[in-house]
């Protein structure tokens, strides 16, 4: 039986009903199951799978096996369902950016899933991939919501609205088909008169489109951020009955509330809001890919010579000095902070090296009682060793840029004393900054050091691969010696590499440890 | 709850029956007008 999956994304309009946003094949879910297995299956993913549904829908079909097609191995869930059930599973891989699929043979047994896109398939073709042919479908059923196209003067955007509260934007411009520059929509605005939605409109490109902000009040807002709802279905057989498996909802990485955000013009001359103000509203590429760790180009790191390399002239398989804890740190996770002065210096070398450009920073200013004060920026994703002021002085974990406040406790390593010490941070704000960036991954050991501050050659942040996705199952607690036939699809994040993680795991695909 | 000035990866949360109710009917209409359409 063959069949596709789809995502819908949902946000609530004013009052208070569901608009799907858009549809989507090749689809992904934010869910993290790096470590999804059968003995813990149940209990990690009864919330949002219907995994009794599909077993039932298996049962009443005489399905014995399910064979997913995936771009990167986006199965994982399906996989492990398999193994809780008992089902016979298959997982054909295609490329990332793939537009087409490989032909499998149907069968009676199989339930043949398709989680990547296809160009000869409608769905694909015409209603995930072009948003004018998705909301033109959609247009007279009550969750539709008001959007502008130039493709036949679609327009529904009859009358003006003014932002709910003159703050949260009012008009969107999104991209009409996937393939544009990532940084460039969506596009917020808040337009205060109906000359200026006219100008918009009359601005706007073919492969763009204008859709009206939805907000509630009441229903858009979780810890105050805002969210989106998500359901997948399985659309099968001939007749394109639907069965719907998944729902969760995905929480924005910015809150609305966040006052530590700095950009030069909240909206500019056109009316257009600051990517990084809008993303306390709507995520854009920023919020979602700022998480990635990356180092600036002129960031120095140390070799096991004592020697700096900055990130734009370090090579593949170039030597640096890594630093392994005996302890090892999981990400949030607290430790005994004795035991990170239990350490043992090495060399890894460089597997990886992958450059982007441009994301969000937090600026942050620490203070040392001997070394004074320091202020550097990094990647919101850059994790580093923090302790919080209620952690107890023995206590420490490895916590993201982003999550530092001011009252932490940044714990830098000191060369010169050849341990950790504290330093307390004062200032913290985050920015978009138009930086060129390198992601990289040693190997075998993850961490390494950055240095703090260059007015200094003894002190360093200790920091590691981008990807923590113990693919395989490896963590640094089971060296990566001793993994056990890891593949490259458990990770569940997105990899060049390791198929799913972000361009710097220390698991590769085409060589798994 | 999440303090308001940290930058966190995107999370997820569990939806109410409500909710998951509002979202397949929505979900069946959609299929159901792509058929309508083109079988």
């Amino acid at each position: 039986m063959r069949s596709v999956l789809i995502s819908v994304d949902f946000i609530y309009k004013k009052d208070g009903s569901l608009h799907p946003t858009e549809l989507n094949t090749s689809t992904k879910y934010d869910l993290s199951l790096g470590d999804l297995t059968k003995e813990n299956f149940v209990s990690e993913v009864s919330e949002f799978f219907d995994h009794e549904s599909l077993d039932l829908f298996m049962i009443d079909n005489n399905l014995s096996k399910i064979t997913t097609i995936s771009a990167g191995g986006d199965d994982t869930i399906f996989r492990v369902f398999c193994e809780y059930y008992s089902y016979d599973f298959e997982s054909i891989l295609v490329g990332f950016g793939q537009r087409t699929v490989p032909y499998v043979e149907d069968d009676d047994s199989t339930l043949i899933l398709r989680i990547a896109y296809d160009t000869y398939a409608l769905i694909d073709d015409l209603y995930a991939r072009d948003n004018y042919e998705f909301h033109n479908l959609i247009k007279d059923e009550s969750f539709s919501n008001p959007v502008t196209f130039v493709e036949n003067g679609f327009d529904t955007i009859k009358e003006f609205e003014q932002s709910q509260d003159g703050v949260i934007p009012n008009y969107v411009i999104k991209s009409r088909t996937p393939g544009f520059i990532a940084t460039y929509y969506p596009k917020g605005y808040r337009l205060e008169n109906v000359n200026e939605l006219e100008n918009l409109k009359k601005s706007l490109g073919s492969d763009e489109f204008i859709t009206r902000f939805e907000f509630n009040s009441s229903l858009s807002l979780e810890d105050n951020r805002t969210h989106h709802l998500r359901t997948m279905s399985i659309i099968y057989g001939p007749s394109l009955d639907v069965l719907n498996l998944i729902h969760y909802k995905a929480i924005n990485s910015v809150s609305t509330q966040n006052d530590l955000l700095v950009y030069e013009n909240e909206v500019d001359s056109n009316k257009e809001l600051d990517k990084l103000f809008l993303s306390k509203y709507y995520p854009t590429w920023y919020s979602k890919n700022g998480l990635n760790y990356h180092s600036d180009s002129s960031d120095k790191i140390l070799k096991p010579d004592g020697s700096l390399v900055s990130f734009v002239d370090l090579q593949i398989e170039e030597e640096i000095q890594n630093i392994f804890y005996e302890s090892p740190l999981e990400d949030g996770e607290l430790q005994d902070y004795d035991k990170i002065n239990n350490f043992i210096l090495g060399t890894s070398s460089v597997k990886s090296k992958t450059s982007i450009t441009g994301g969000i920073f937090v600026n942050i200013t620490a203070t040392n009682e001997i070394h004074g004060t320091f202020s550097w920026h990094d990647g919101i994703g850059n994790t580093y060793l923090i302790r919080k002021p209620n952690q107890s002085e023995k206590e420490v974990s490895w916590l993201k840029g982003g999550d530092i406040e001011i009252g932490d406790e940044v714990l830098i390593y000191d060369r010169n004393v050849n341990s950790t010490i504290s330093f307390l941070v004062k200032d913290i704000s985050f920015e978009i900054k138009e930086k060129d960036l390198y992601m990289i991954s040693i190997s075998p050991m993850p961490q390494f050091m950055v240095q703090l501050n260059e007015s200094n050659s003894n002190l360093f942040l200790v920091q590691h691969n981008a990807c923590d996705s113990r693919a395989g199952r490896c963590t640094a607690a089971s060296p990566l010696s001793n993994c056990s036939q890891p593949t490259c699809s458990d990770c569940g994040k997105n990899s060049p590499n390791c198929q799913n993680c972000g361009g710097a795991s220390t698991v590769f695909c085409n060589n798994p440890v | 709850m999440e303090s308001n000035n940290k930058i966190t990866k995107l999370k997820s949360r569990k939806v109410s029956p409500n909710q998951k109710q509002e979202m397949n009917s929505i979900v069946n209409k959609i299929v159901e007008l792509i058929r309508e359409k083109h079988l």
